[in-house]
């Protein structure tokens, strides 16, 4: 089965009791669906519907909050989630869109390469990250919360871009070295070793290790880096 | 237990003089045995059939494997088998311990030595080669660095050495002597080095000349299987190779076999900078040939791995040089040790010289005195025998990777390996797989088919009185037809159907401990252990078995 020309609704026949892994992308009817460790077929938890309107598309009705990997290196269409959805959305994205109306767990936009993220209410934790012991984060691509977001913010981040348009948590831009943060709210540490790239917040902690350049904070210094924040409230 | 007929296979069994001949092999109660009564026959007709193969040196178990893991989730989120009828196998290069057993079986081969052990946390280490399915398996404590080797070396006391030896080999349930670095991770804990086999190491009166030849001179006496198994000074940097061949003359001044050093390639660099470093492999191979030494290769394999040695003044160079993590571990009066990742890139020359050199040791050394490794994973992953063995065996593969993988062309001019024509033969491969290392190890029943020889047996489905082309060549290495271990069927076509567990070989030698009465005393009162907690039991290991000299 192949896709590419057509709506997929997607709704889950009842509440998960454990997390569901599906790795559900635009262009392909065939995901692969993991209860626990089993694979089981889509149909056993979803009710699934193709419209032909040649949109190359996939709606999510209903509660993705326990359905984890939605849109893992999806390269192009459009993913539109009605509801919340689970962690590990957008992970390694390399193109298209997906939108979010409610709330996003821990985990978007995970090591993505490019595309776009929105969520229109909150997210969780470690948004554009990289996985654990790796070295890069984010590397382009856009992740747009509407709302508010979690701990870390853009660890490791090398391009991109991601903006928060309420508040953020602790530990934004970690590590981070290129690439752009823009937190209008406030947010708590920030610039911990930063190597480089932009951070624009309403006010955050900033590390002590920044140096004030004009407008603009530089460091860190404790790693020789380049990186400069600017925060809103004191400019 | 099954008995099994494998009928009509083509042997290769260099121990016995066999190169492919068509015979009958007959498993009885783990034995390899004359004629039985067979529940079972395997029709190995077509196929060849050879012992199980040994690595000589993959570090597999212990904290610094352990430590490894912990800092590159990264490599370990790669899903190799999920549980089910098998435990779950996870791991890029590094691997949890059901993988390492199971990757091993996959490709015929039957036992594995863990190469560097301190025998403060020996425990740990057995802990882990329980935890490793199918192969037989053991551990060589580290004495390179130890104080108390320092001070015996000093004194040029072989007595007292020979003591300590055989009581720390029985406390760790070891199986050898295992030097890393002589004197260098001491002066390590003062952010030192030593640079030469006859500098002194600072703090004690010795040299790393004299702690080597008296444990030389130690491993002999004492009878052991296995002798002195060295990781030499100036390790993994331009002129190792002069320290290397020093080493070499040391051995050659004692006038008998007893040093085996480690994953040579590491060790062979000519040239005073990375920018004009290059291959002593040529030099180097001669000297081995002619004088009572053996190597294995430590090849080196391009792509990402995580190094890790008891040498932490080497793992701290690395660093600088990789930027990337680094552990760095201090072990008491014992050793030390550090862990990088890296990646071996084909277009980096020196990479590429490292890559070369290698081979060029598998090319040139007699196959009696080569094993085939990759210092596991220091040099890449232990997964990759069959593909060196390709290109060992095959000059095309080796024009092939060069080309399509970019190795970069300064090592037309800092190696030898453009110009050797050898192939190896399958005769040859066998040899540096199964003969060499387990003669080097001194384990009698294993590496051959001779009647009473244990039962580890693979069989790969190719004619190896026809050899067929590399990429088939290398086919079938990855996908032994079978692999027998211990009388049991563990894989059939590349795939897992049973397991079971190996043994744990570990020397008792004869011990004296009250000529060191004094010494272990004084060193004891500075442990962080008292000494009646100190090592391992025999009974806390799941199948020990003692080789007593
Ligand atoms: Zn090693």
């Amino acid at each position: 089965m192949g896709g590419g020309n057509l709506t997929i609704v997607i709704k889950p026949k009842r509440e998960f009791e454990v997390c569901v892994e599906a790795e559900i992308v635009p262009g392909k009817t065939d995901f692969k669906v993991y209860l626990g460790k089993e694979v089981v077929p889509i149909e056993e938890l979803f009710y699934v519907e193709n419209i032909d309107d040649g949109e190359d598309r996939i709606l999510l009705q209903g509660d993705f909050s326990r359905v984890k990997w939605i849109g893992k290196s999806m390269k192009g269409g459009e993913i539109i989630v009605e509801g919340n959805a689970g962690m590990h959305l957008g992970s390694f994205m390399e193109g298209g869109r997906i939108i979010v109306k409610g709330n996003a767990d821990d985990w978007i936009g995970g090591m993505m390469k490019g595309g776009e993220i929105i969520v229109e209410g909150n997210a969780g934790n470690r948004i554009g990250c990289n996985y654990w012991g790796e070295s890069k984060g984010m590397e382009g691509g856009k992740i747009i919360v509407k709302g508010n977001a979690g701990n870390y913010v853009g660890e490791k981040m090398c391009g991109g871009e991601i903006i928060i348009e309420g508040d953020a948590g602790d530990f934004i831009g970690t590590e981070m070295k290129d690439g752009r943060i823009v937190i209008k709210g406030k947010a708590g540490y920030t610039g911990w070793d930063m190597k480089g790239g932009e951070i624009l917040v309403g006010d955050c902690e900033l590390s002590p290790s920044f140096v004030k350049e004009g407008e603009v904070f530089k460091g860190d210094v404790n790693v020789k880096g380049n990186g400069s924040v600017k925060i809103l409230k004191i400019n | 237990m099954t008995s099994i007929l494998i009928k009509n296979g083509i042997v290769v069994d260099p121990e016995q003089n066999i190169n492919g001949e068509k015979m009958d092999i007959y498993i009885k109660d783990g034995k390899i045995v004359d004629e039985c009564k067979a529940d079972k026959v395997i029709d190995a007709n077509g196929m060849t059939v050879v012992a199980g193969g040994i690595d000589i040196h993959a570090h597999i178990a212990g904290p610094k494997v352990n430590a490894g893991r912990a800092m590159r989730p990264e490599d370990m989120k790669h899903v190799r088998m999920k549980s089910g009828k098998f435990r779950c196998a996870m791991g890029g290069v590094l691997l949890t311990c059901p993988s390492i057993g199971y990757e091993y079986a996959r490709m015929g081969y039957t036992t594995a030595i863990e190469p560097a052990t301190p025998t403060l946390y020996a425990i740990h280490t057995h802990e882990e080669l329980d935890s490793i399915p199918i192969i037989d398996k053991a551990a060589l404590p580290l004495f390179g660095n130890w104080h108390l080797t320092f001070k015996f070396a000093a004194e040029k006391d072989v007595e007292k050495m020979k003591s300590f030896v055989a009581w720390a080999i029985e406390r760790a349930k070891g199986y050898g002597i295992k030097v890393v670095n002589p004197g260098g991770v001491e002066a390590w804990m003062y952010g030192k080095n030593v640079h030469s086999l006859n500098e002194c190491i600072p703090g004690f009166e010795a040299t790393p000349a004299e702690v080597l030849t008296t444990l030389m001179k130690a491993s002999i006496e004492l009878n052991l299987p296995h002798k002195v198994h060295v990781h030499c000074n100036n390790l993994g940097v331009p002129g190792s190779a002069e320290t290397t061949a020093e080493t070499i003359e040391l051995a050659k001044k004692i006038g008998e076999y007893c040093l085996h050093i480690t994953h040579i390639q590491f060790n062979s660099y000519t040239g005073d900078t990375w920018k004009n470093m290059g291959s002593g492999a040529e030099e180097l191979a001669k000297l081995i040939n002619d004088n009572p030494v053996t190597v294995d290769m430590g090849q080196v394999i391009f792509g990402h791995t995580t190094t890790m040695t008891a040498d932490g003044p080497f793992e701290f160079a690395l660093f600088k040089l990789a930027k990337s993590k680094w552990i760095n571990k201090d072990v008491e009066i014992e050793t030390g040790g550090g862990i990088v990742p890296i990646t071996y890139r084909a277009k980096s020359a020196v990479n590429a010289v490292q890559w070369a050199t290698g081979l060029e040791f598998g090319l040139l050394v007699d196959p009696d005195k080569i094993v085939i490794s990759t210092d596991f994973p220091n040099g890449g992953p232990f997964t990759s025998y069959p593909y060196i063995i390709t290109l060992l065996m095959s000059k095309k593969f080796r024009e092939k990777e060069i080309e399509e993988k970019g190795v970069n062309n300064y090592i037309e001019k800092a190696t030898s390996l453009l110009s050797i024509e050898t192939e190896r033969t399958f005769y040859d491969i066998v040899k540096m797989t199964r003969t060499t290392p387990a003669r080097i190890l001194g384990l009698k029943n294993k590496g051959n088919l001779k009647v009473g020889a244990d039962a580890d047996v693979a069989i790969y489905p190719f004619n190896c009185n026809d050899m067929p082309d590399y990429e088939r060549i290398l086919k079938a290495l990855e996908n032994p037809a079978y692999t027998i271990k211990d009388g049991e069927i563990v894989v059939k076509d590349g795939e897992i159907v049973s397991e079971n567990w190996g043994k744990t070989f570990w020397v008792k030698a004869k011990e004296q401990s009250e000529v060191i009465e004094e010494e272990l005393e004084s060193v004891f009162k500075y442990y962080t252990v008292s000494r009646g907690n100190y090592g391992v039991r025999e009974e806390w290991i799941r199948r020990a078995e003692a080789i007593r000299v």
